[in-house]
Formats: C-alpha cells, structure tokens, sequence
C-alpha cells in the first residue's frame, strides 16, 4: 500500500487483566490512571496516531435485573470518568492524538464544548471528540431523565447539538443558539490550537451514516470482511459526494483485536483458549448482548437453544439471530466460541497478521484500523507489547504504518487538511 | 489550629499552560491546596486543568470551582470522583452557585435555573449537593474484591441504588466508579451568615446551602472566624494582594490568598511568606486539612431516605 495506514487504540478507563494471565501485581492499580498513561507513551512512541477514550455512564442490570453478572464481566463497569484521565494524558505525551467519548444525550451541550475547548487547549490541539448517543436507560435516569429518546430521534438532535456546539466553538464575544430542542445563550468557547475537535463517530444504521457523513472526520465501523468493509466505506464516501463534500477528508476505520503468537499455531491455540465456552469469554458474551439488545438472556436456558416462541420488549432483531444460530445448539456454544467484535480475523505471528491487515487495506482503499481488546477485566502490558514490540514494527517495516519520528500532528495525520492548525507547536506541525 | 497554618490558593484565570505552571510551583512551595476558577471568570475549565496538573504537581489539593448550573449532579460527581481517583486523594469541590446569565436549556423538562430567582436557586443547589452525596455514597469502600475463585471483581451486594429524587434534581445511581481515596472531595465555600446555622438538606436558608455543607469555610474577615467554625471543620482567613506579604495573625486554621495573578508579588509570596507558614505534606487533602474522616466515611442508606451531608 501507498499510504501509511490511520491506527487509532480504542480503550476503556476500566479494570485491567485481573484474573488472566499477565494480570500484573494489583487489580485495583488502574483507578489512578497511571496505566492508561502509560499506555499513551507507549502508543506515541510506537507511533499510534491515537488514543481513544471510550466512555458509558451506567451499571447495567440487563442480565440476570441485576448488578452480579456486570461485576463479574465487567463489559461496562466499574468503569472512572475518560475526561480528566485524557486531561493528564495531555501532559505526558507531545503528539498522540486524544479523542474523548462523549454523549450528546448525556452532556449539555455547552458544558461539552468548553470541556473540548479545554482538552483542546491542554494538548495543543490534538484533542478529537468520539460522538455517541447513549442507548441505555438507566444512564438517562442518572441524570434526571426516564428513557431515551428513539434511535433516529437521537441522531436529529444530535444534528442540532452539533449545530450549537460549532456555534461556540467558532464564535466570539457572547453566543445565542436557539433551535428546537436545544437554547443556548453565553460566552463563546473559542478553540485555541484548532479550529474544532478532530470529530468521531461510529454509525452502523441508515442515520447514523448520514449523521457521520456529515460530520465525522474518522468513522469507526464493524463491517466484517473485506467486502463489507469496502461497502461501508464504499457507502460513506458516496453520502458524502453526493452532499458535495470531499470523500477524503473522511477516513474509515475498523475494528480489530489482533491476537499475536510466535508462531501461527500458537497464536490459533490462544485465540481457542481466550474463545471457548468454558472460559469466562462465554459470561462477557452474554452479559454484552443482554446489554445492547437490552434483553434478559439470564430467562432463557443457557445449554438450550432460545425458544422460538420467546418474546422481548428489547431488540427483536437480534433475538431473531440469536433463535437461529441456537435452534440446533446452544447459547453457550454459540456465544462461547465468538470474540470482541472484529472486521478481520486476525490470528498469527505479528508477519501473518501484518500480511493480513496490508491486505484488507488494498482491497477496501484505506483508511486503517482502530485496535481494541476490552472493555474490563482484558488489557494487560503484555498485549500492548505483543501489538507495539510485534506487530507495530512489522508493518511499518512494510512502510504501512508510521513511526514515531515522521512529522505531522494527530489533525494533520488523520485528515490531511493541509494546513497547520494555528498554536500547534511548530515541532508537531507539518513539515518539521 | 495545627502547628502551622494551612495555606489555600484562589488561582486568577489563566491560560490552562500558566495555571498548570502555578500549580507545580505552589506545590514546590508547599501550599496545602489551590482553588481553579470556574471557566465562567475566563481560564480553561478548572476540573480538567486540575488532572492536567496533577502529576506536575504531586502533593497539593486541587479544588475545582464547578457551578452547579453547568450539569446534572451526576456528571459532577462523576468527574470529581475521577479526580480525586487521578490525584490518589487529593480533590475538592469549590461550591459556588452564581448566576452569571448564561443560559443552556433543552425540551427534557428538567429544570433549569434559567429565569429563576435567588431563592429557587438556592433550594436547587441544596438539592444539588444532596444528589452528589448520594451518589459518593452509592459504594461501600472495599467494593473491589477481585477475588479470582469467584469470578467477582466487585461484590455487587456493597454498591447501592441511592434512587435520589428530590425536588430539583434525579438522579438514580449508583455512580459506576468505585469510592475514591478520600470517599468523596472536600467541599470548599465562601462562608455565609445565617440566621440559625443548619445543616442538611431542605432546611437551607437563603444564600448558605454551599457555605452550611461545606468542609472547609473561607471568611473575608477576621471577626467571623467563630461563626465559620460553628458549621466548618476547618475555617481560612482570606488574604488579598494589600495583606499577602504579612498576612494578618488570626484564630482561623490558615490563609487563603486570593487575588494574585502572574508577576513580582505571586514569587515574593512564594519565596518569602509560604517558607515560614507552609511545609511540604503528603497524604490525602482531607487529612493534611484535619478534616474527620468520619464525614466522609461510608454510610448505610436506602434509595428514598435523607441525605447525610
């Protein structure tokens, strides 16, 4: 491939490993940050493009109507605040990129634009801003309101959030927004190093492309295989041609958890290890689709197949999937022998998996890959160092992915707009 | 009154490079905490800014100004306990509730101090502070008990659903992050005169819900140190740029300077004052203050019932 791929790592301010292998001395050590800010170093030296802090304001009591199965999955809790840890990872690194999670629902959106306008500031403009929705309920309740609104209707008010906090972000003096779901009047919350946060999104739904079409800068997918990914990608570029935008200052990125060994078989025989339906993989499993599917799977019999004649107020579509996949097994096998959602299967020694993303990028056009291996209970040191001592360099052996010394700030990395943001110290802008 | 006197600094606003610069510098000088402005009088927001410094600045408390019209009480007590989290203990929470005209509403229906007067706002900030402390009180403190055999990382029997719901604000909880090192911040207020001094929620009067739940009371001036101390754990004397080279002897526990931006006078104070009042203290902020700790200790609750503060 020509182009250096675009390589973001999606991270949970979550327990780390506690009960695998590679645990480290303390399960409790990751609440004061110095982990993830470890982490971030070792991210920029390896020449990461970014960090992305994910973010969820909630217990979830999905499975089981209660909080034992969460705290034994840990898929969304316990779970510290991304915001202030991104502040502090500011100050330790010079040029990663720090993209903080969000939501629209969740946050008013004045408070949300001086947040940004901050971490902004703090980090000298390499700030972006990850825009989500919310989808759960109970974190609606944790700040004064009983449900969420319908899927599409988030996005329409996400449209006129976005709306407002750009009215902040570019205005001067004292700014009044007045639309219809949203009323803002104050002082402007001027961007000192860019013009706006590197803006993120992740829509898989007809609204949600349209929505990231409009406004994403970097748009996170899991389309699985290169086909589909190509058809994403294929799809945003075409919304945003059609809205008479340029196509490439958008770049799509994919979702993958590389599992990396010495040799192939090795690599395999962890993948089997980490994925079967006895290890604890099959509890996280089945918590997380309790949770998106906002579905009760602890009613069903977990060594049986779902009852056809089963029913839900939740997501009907994924109890349909779910009643095929299990009407000649079981939830456990079927749960128990899938991962963390990936767009490629990638399963080798750090040359194989390299060969394998190079790959992909050739056949779908770009842009790159978002690294993920969470949410709680999953990350330890010893991954970080398989994929930055292992498979980092072998790509950029293959002039795929950059290294830390070749010039250009997170804004310039990502989107290529070809001008330097102003107050971005020269020694990370272009052409130092 | 401990040996010395604790010495708090009420930053001006600056650039978040200067604040995280005045930060590191005091905490060299060995003040026992610094106050960053709320974004609202001009500087980056404090709360952030705090947890960019805390490394920098390794030993001091930072108390963030946040207004409680900024978000719900949820998201405050959130980041705040996050902060106290980064810092291993050293957060706090100065509580002020200006109107300062700014306006951001929505068609939730929740309600919004946009319009209202002094006295509406004042029964919300009492209601404010009451859901905060509800959800710092949402998870006994050896939640965590990572116990491999089990499968358990937090034993879910000692994380509560506060279900608060009072007459401004609801918010149900828990918080999804475990009991900071301090159990929740210090609470830092400008001291307000009351008629009869109370604590609590619901029995608040006029202009001194911040100032009644406060740790820790700043008084303008040295004759009322004792009404401060009849609410406060720990009561500061306020000293501007005209006193801060001899601050004035006093019965309060300390000093808090206020009013010096960047320049000659702020390194004089350094250099020639904080050597002789203050000393280097490592720990948690409510320690180092005297704070009892049993104000912030774990309290046994049901979703419904009155809010310790």
């Amino acid at each position: 491939m020509n182009t250096p791929m675009t390589l973001g790592w999606f991270v949970n301010y979550m327990p780390t490993g506690w009960n695998r292998p590679w645990s480290g001395p303390d399960p409790r050590a990751w609440t004061d940050g110095t982990f993830y800010v470890d982490m971030a170093r070792a991210l920029e030296r390896s020449g990461i493009d970014f960090i992305m802090l994910e973010d969820s304001s909630v217990v979830p009591e999905n499975f089981g109507g209660d909080m034992v199965a969460e705290f034994k999955a840990t898929v969304k809790a316990p779970k510290h605040d991304p915001l202030p840890l991104a502040a502090a990872i500011s100050q330790a690194t010079e040029r990663l990129g720090i993209v903080t999670t969000m939501s629209t629902s969740l946050y008013p959106p004045d408070r949300l634009a001086r947040m940004q306008a901050t971490l902004d500031e703090l980090s000298g403009g390499r700030s972006g801003w990850n825009i989500v929705t919310s989808f759960e309920d109970l974190a609606a309740q944790n700040v004064g309101l009983e449900k969420l609104w319908e899927h599409d209707e988030r996005y329409r008010r996400a449209d006129e959030y976005l709306r407002a906090t750009s009215a902040l972000w570019s205005g001067e003096g004292e700014v009044s927004f007045d639309g219809e779901y949203y009323r803002l009047r104050g002082p402007a919350a001027p961007l000192t190093a860019a013009d706006r946060p590197v803006l993120c999104q992740a829509g898989g739904s007809p609204a949600g492309m349209d929505f990231a079409a409009e406004w994403a800068d970097l748009i996170v997918a899991v389309p699985v295989g290169p086909a589909a990914m190509k058809a994403y990608r294929d799809g945003i570029r075409e919304r945003i041609e059609r809205a008479g935008g340029d196509p490439d200052r958008c770049r799509v990125l994919y979702m993958v958890t590389p599992i990396l060994g010495e040799t192939d078989a090795e690599a395999r025989a962890k993948r089997d290890r980490m994925y079967s339906p006895d290890s604890d993989n099959f509890l996280r499993r089945i918590v997380q689709l309790s949770n998106i599917s906002e579905i009760d799977f602890a009613r069903f019999d977990l060594d049986g197949p779902v009852p056809a004649d089963a029913t839900t107020n939740g997501a009907q579509s994924i109890l349909d999937t779910m009643k095929r996949l299990t009407a000649n097994s079981s939830l456990r096998e079927v749960l128990g022998s899938t991962g963390e959602s990936t767009s490629l299967e990638l399963v080798g020694t750090p040359a194989t998996v390299a060969d394998r993303m190079i790959e992909a990028m050739d056949h779908v056009g770009g842009d790159g890959f978002l690294l993920f291996h969470g949410g709680g209970g999953i990350i330890t040191r010893h991954y970080l160092d398989e994929v930055l001592d292992g498979l980092v360099p072998e790509l950029q052996r293959r002039g795929a992915a950059r290294t830390m010394d070749e010039p250009g700030a997170f804004r310039q990395r990502t989107a290529d707009r070809g001008h330097a943001p102003p107050g971005v110290p020269r020694d990370v802008g272009p052409g130092a | 009154m401990p040996t010395r006197p604790t010495v708090l600094w009420l930053l001006e606003p600056a650039s978040a490079r200067d604040t995280v610069r005045a930060i590191a510098e005091l905490d060299l000088a060995g003040a026992d905490a610094v106050v960053l402005p709320a974004e609202s009088r001009g500087g980056p927001e404090p709360l952030l800014t705090a947890a960019a410094a805390a490394r920098r600045a390794p030993r001091i408390g930072l108390i963030a100004e946040i207004s409680p019209w900024s978000q719900p009480p949820f998201l405050t007590a959130r980041a705040l306990n996050t902060l106290d989290a980064l810092t291993r203990g050293r957060a706090g929470w100065f509580v002020t509730a200006e109107d300062t005209g700014a306006v951001c509403a929505d068609d939730s229906g929740r309600w919004n101090p946009a319009g209202t007067g002094p006295r509406e706002r004042e029964e919300a900030l009492a209601d404010y502070l009451a859901a905060t402390a509800a959800l710092w009180n949402s998870w006994e403190p050896h939640a965590i008990v990572a116990d491999v055999p089990s499968g358990r990382y937090v034993d879910a029997d000692c994380v509560h659903v506060p279900g608060y719901r009072g007459p401004y604000y609801a918010t149900r909880g828990p918080l999804n992050a475990p009991r900071p090192p301090q159990g929740r911040p210090v609470r830092v207020a400008d001291f307000a005169a009351a008629a009869e001094p109370s604590r609590g929620t619901g029995c608040a009067a006029p202009g001194t819900a911040a100032s009644d739940t406060a740790d820790v009371l700043l008084v303008a001036d040295e004759s009322e140190v004792a009404a401060a101390a009849a609410t406060a754990s720990h009561v500061l004397l306020r000293v501007g740029p005209e006193r801060a080279l001899d601050p004035p002897p006093t019965g309060a526990d300390g000093y808090a300077f206020h009013g010096i931006g960047p320049g000659a006078l702020f390194g004089r104070v350094l250099h020639e004052v904080l050597p002789a009042a203050a000393a280097a203290r490592d720990g948690l902020l409510r320690d180092r203050l005297g704070l009892p700790a049993g104000d912030f200790d774990y309290v046994p609750c049901e979703a419904g019932t009155e809010v310790p503060l």
